[in-house]
């Protein structure tokens, strides 16, 4: 199934089983930072472009000590892209006025915005994955819980992704069996995919009923435990006060703009 | 006398469509031993296997393991006294790797990290699996996984091992592998099956279900060698018994 392997959502979990200098920091301290990541980005102004500029360095650096290919994490970047495309397409229309010029090139305030909501999307999706990809998700769900997080919302959680998986494979074999024999699947009637649908939802209640059994059978009571839970040591807390002093820090003076004033041909804007 | 490690009495059960799955079901396992469910297909058998742990409760007669009566108080005793291994590995195994799985049932149970480190190596040492402890589930073999869903019973030290169909999708290799397994265990097991070969490898005891009621149960040879029983009830006398020779 194309879509499949382009989400191919399995190597996040293979990934969170990794054991390397991002793997150890403690959930904990990675989920607060990235908490703190999305809330400083999405406090920007609207035309503000830039000044966003330096946060790529969070999920930059998450991402290399965590050894988290690249490339795999832009294609998921991309996959959910169409969503903040939706929200961000309209403002060039609605907001003609002249924001800022290159030379002699004037930018509306509306495609100063479209970029502004392109990059937060990019940096804030990217940082989430890396945070899920560089603590897995039954590891991150038992952090944010020690958080505060209420209870019932990390169970939703853990079992949104579980369940994920169980519906995606149920729906690959259905798309294999309707492959079999449809002469082509794409042309088929919206009776027949809505036949598809209602059975895959029915077939996906019903396995995740039995995995839900075997959960109770091994003494499950609504309470996630996780083995080994990290001690929360010295590196856990400088990580997440240093980059939190880092986001304050670009937060409050444009960096990309400080950095450019001080390069000889810099200063133009 | 000594108790049975498990009996069902007059259990009887109907899904919510009315289809009366089964009809005043009794009989006991005695510790140690190892008892056949067979049957046809729709006969009953997993539904009787999902009363065994309280999966489905018993409205009408009763479920005991060892001198526990099965109730929705005492629901959570069972399930740490019977270890279910389900037909299917896949819904049996849901945590990222398999140590986790296996230390699912007795970090759940409220052990001590370091005890369930131990049980859940035991577990996997003992189904021979403990080279797979860092892998993800779904990416090992059939048999790998059939192997690893029982290790994760096993980790929970039961009383009673329930099995649903263990040989199902197995090779002849992985099939040899897990009939030896079975038969190197001492808890008491009641395996449900279609492999009635292994029936007469692994089990003592053969319990006949037809339309949801025990219609015969006895000593393996005695049942399985009774051609008109096996066939009025959807079932064979199982090629092993028929030719003594060796293969």
């Amino acid at each position: 199934m194309a879509l499949g392997t382009w989400v191919d959502f399995g190597r996040l979990d293979d990934l969170g089983q990794l054991d390397t200098a991002a793997h150890r920091i403690d959930a904990r301290a990675k989920a607060f930072t990235t908490l703190a990541f999305i809330v400083t980005v999405m406090s920007f102004a609207r035309h503000e472009v830039s000044a966003l500029t330096p946060y790529v360095l969070y999920p930059i650096t998450l991402m290399s000590l965590g050894r988290i290919p690249a490339g795999y994490l832009f294609r998921k970047v991309l996959v959910a892209a169409p969503f903040a495309l939706a929200i961000a397409i309209f403002n060039p229309c609605f907001d003609r006025q002249p924001a800022a010029a290159i030379g002699t090139f004037t930018i509306s305030g509306g495609w100063l915005s479209f970029a502004s909501i392109m990059v937060r999307f990019a940096l804030t999706v990217s940082a989430a994955l890396v945070l899920v990809a560089c603590t897995g998700m039954h590891r991150l769900c038992a952090g944010l819980e020690w958080l505060g997080l209420p209870r019932v919302f990390a169970m939703q959680l853990l079992f949104v992704h579980r369940y994920l998986f169980v519906i995606a494979a149920e729906g690959a074999r259905m798309m294999r069996s309707l492959q079999l024999r449809a002469a082509s699947p794409y042309r088929l009637s919206l009776h027949v995919y809505g036949a598809l649908v209602g059975s895959l939802l029915l077939r996906s209640m019903d396995r995740a009923g039995r995995i839900y059994g075997a959960m109770l059978a091994r003494g499950f009571d609504g309470n996630i435990r996780v083995l080994n839970r990290q001690a929360w040591r010295w590196s856990d807390a400088a990580f997440a006060a240093g980059w939190c002093l880092f986001f304050v820090v670009a937060r409050m003076w444009n960096l990309a703009d400080a950095v450019g004033r001080l390069l000889p041909t810099g200063g133009a804007s | 006398m000594n108790t049975p490690a498990l009996a069902v009495r007059d259990l009887s059960f109907a899904y919510p469509d009315g289809t009366e799955a089964l009809r005043r079901v009794s009989f006991q396992i005695p510790r140690g031993a190892a008892v056949a469910l067979v049957g046809a297909n729709g006969a009953g058998k997993s539904t009787l296997l999902l009363h065994l742990n309280g999966y489905l409760m018993p409205r009408h007669g009763e479920v005991s393991i060892a001198n526990t009566t099965l109730t929705p108080a005492t629901a959570s005793i069972v399930r740490r006294a019977v270890g279910m291994v389900f037909q299917d590995p896949d819904d049996q195994l849901f945590m990222p790797t398999v140590f986790e799985d296996v230390a699912f049932g007795p970090l759940h149970a409220g052990l001590p990290p370091a005890d369930v480190e131990r049980a859940a190596t035991d577990a996997l040492q003992r189904v021979g699996m403990l080279h797979l402890r860092a892998r993800p589930p779904h990416k090992l073999s059939a048999g790998e996984k059939r192997a690893v869903a029982i290790a994760t019973a096993l980790a929970m030290a039961p009383d009673v091992l329930v099995l649903d169909e263990p040989t199902s999708n197995l090779d002849p290799r992985g099939r040899r592998r897990l009939i030896d397994l079975l038969r190197s265990f001492d808890h008491s097991r009641i395996i449900a099956t279609h492999d009635l070969e292994l029936v007469v490898e692994v089990c003592t005891h053969v319990l006949v279900l037809d339309g949801g009621q025990i219609v015969a149960e006895g000593p393996v040879a005695v049942i399985l060698n009774d051609e008109p029983l096996m066939l009025a009830h959807g079932l064979e006398r199982p090629h092993i018994l028929r030719h003594h020779h060796p293969h």
